[in-house]
């Protein structure tokens, strides 16, 4: 009836993105953590350099003038440290009990990649808009209206009064994803997809939220 | 194959596929997305057809559940706790995401679309990220992660 997919392949396409993007790139699949890096460009910036300045830093230089800061703020902490001093991170976090307690088996699996450069989210952000143009040249409906269509404008307003209903709606979805730590990707899919509790809740009451709106809307109008 | 490359074709590969499937689906449609929420009942009631994109949406779920049991249960995937303002940040962004029909990849999905109108979306949602960024020290509220 409207050339949209039908439930089953929706469900089999998103569901195939969420999983495979964590086994390829090694990151939980997200969109609205990614936008908000591009609100403080200058400080991503500055982590990506210090990453990168990390990576290529002689280890064992590192480790060792790291080794002496710790001893200068603490004093010498004795000889075992420096005998037993983890070889990777994971040993380290075992050895301090960060993650893992001691009862646990020692995590296997894939480990959670550093994030990725500004520049290629960027590159992520704007092919999801090539993705979105690619869809509408396919279905023929590229083009149809710069607008959000007759039923936005049916339901809330046109032109100017329009622009400030999306510019404010788009406020609190930027500040809301903002404060509960991800959106319909990051908790929907991905967070829920794996039981994380604050995902479950996220998605519970952002889901409820949007009912109940949606359904005033609709009333309004009924 | 440098790792900077092989990171922009992973990270575009899956931009592209996303973007797709959000428009493909219709979840990039004010109606349709206004049509989900409201559950339908404004347009017939709770049919298969105005269900459509709810049974998309928790199949996607159960088909993530399964995927993620069955290829990376033993991964060491970051967790997402419950912490302050898990409840009220959700409850604004899905009053956001019912008023103008998009979460924050339909945005930029549907300026790939042609609808210029999501310019003000999208505005919107950088703007409130950069709010939540300035305020959140003053109320003592935690930015969850430096990427989700």
């Amino acid at each position: 009836m409207s050339g949209f997919w039908p439930w089953w392949l929706t469900a089999l396409a998103l569901g195939s993105v969420t999983v495979g993007y964590w086994i390829v790139v090694r990151r939980p699949l997200g969109v609205s953590g990614v936008l908000a890096r591009f609100t403080r460009v200058g400080e991503e910036l500055e982590f990506d350099r210090g990453v990168a300045a990390v990576n290529n830093a002689d280890q064992s230089a590192l480790e060792a003038e790291m080794l002496a800061l710790t001893q200068e703020a603490f004093g010498d902490i004795g000889g075992p440290l420096a005998a037993d001093t983890p070889s990777t991170a994971g040993d380290a976090q075992a050895a301090l009990g960060v993650m893992e307690p001691a009862t646990h088996a020692p995590a296997t699996g894939r480990a959670c990649a550093p994030v990725p450069r500004l520049g290629a989210h960027l590159t992520f952000l704007a092919m999801l808009l090539a993705g979105g143009a690619l869809a509408a040249l396919w279905r023929g409906a590229w083009g149809t209206g710069s607008g959000m269509g007759e039923a936005f404008s049916t339901h809330l307003a046109s032109g100017p009064a329009g622009l400030a209903v999306l510019g404010g709606g788009g406020l609190l979805v930027g500040f809301g994803t903002a404060m509960c730590g991800g959106c319909s990707a990051g908790h929907g899919l991905t967070g829920t997809g794996r039981l994380m509790p604050g995902s479950l809740v996220s998605t519970a009451f952002f889901f409820a939220a949007a009912v109940c709106v949606a359904m005033l809307l609709g009333w309004r109008l009924s | 194959m440098s790792d900077r490359l092989r990171s922009h074709l992973a990270m575009g590969a899956f931009g592209l596929a996303l973007g797709f499937t959000i428009s493909a689906a219709g979840l990039s449609d004010w109606g349709e997305v206004h049509r989900m929420f409201s559950l339908g009942l404004f347009a017939g009631g709770p049919s298969a057809g105005n269900l459509r994109l709810l049974l998309g949406f928790a199949g996607a779920v159960a088909f993530s559940l399964a995927g993620f049991w069955l290829l990376a249960r033993h991964d060491q995937i970051p967790v997402k706790p419950i912490r302050a303002g898990t409840i009220s940040g959700a409850l604004l962004f899905g009053a956001g995401w019912a008023v103008t029909g998009a979460c924050p990849a339909a945005a930029l999905v549907q300026l790939g679309e042609g609808k210029a109108a999501a310019l003000a979306t999208l505005a919107g949602i950088l703007a409130g990220a950069w709010l939540h960024e300035k305020t959140r020290r003053r109320f003592h509220w935690s930015r969850h992660s430096c990427v989700d």
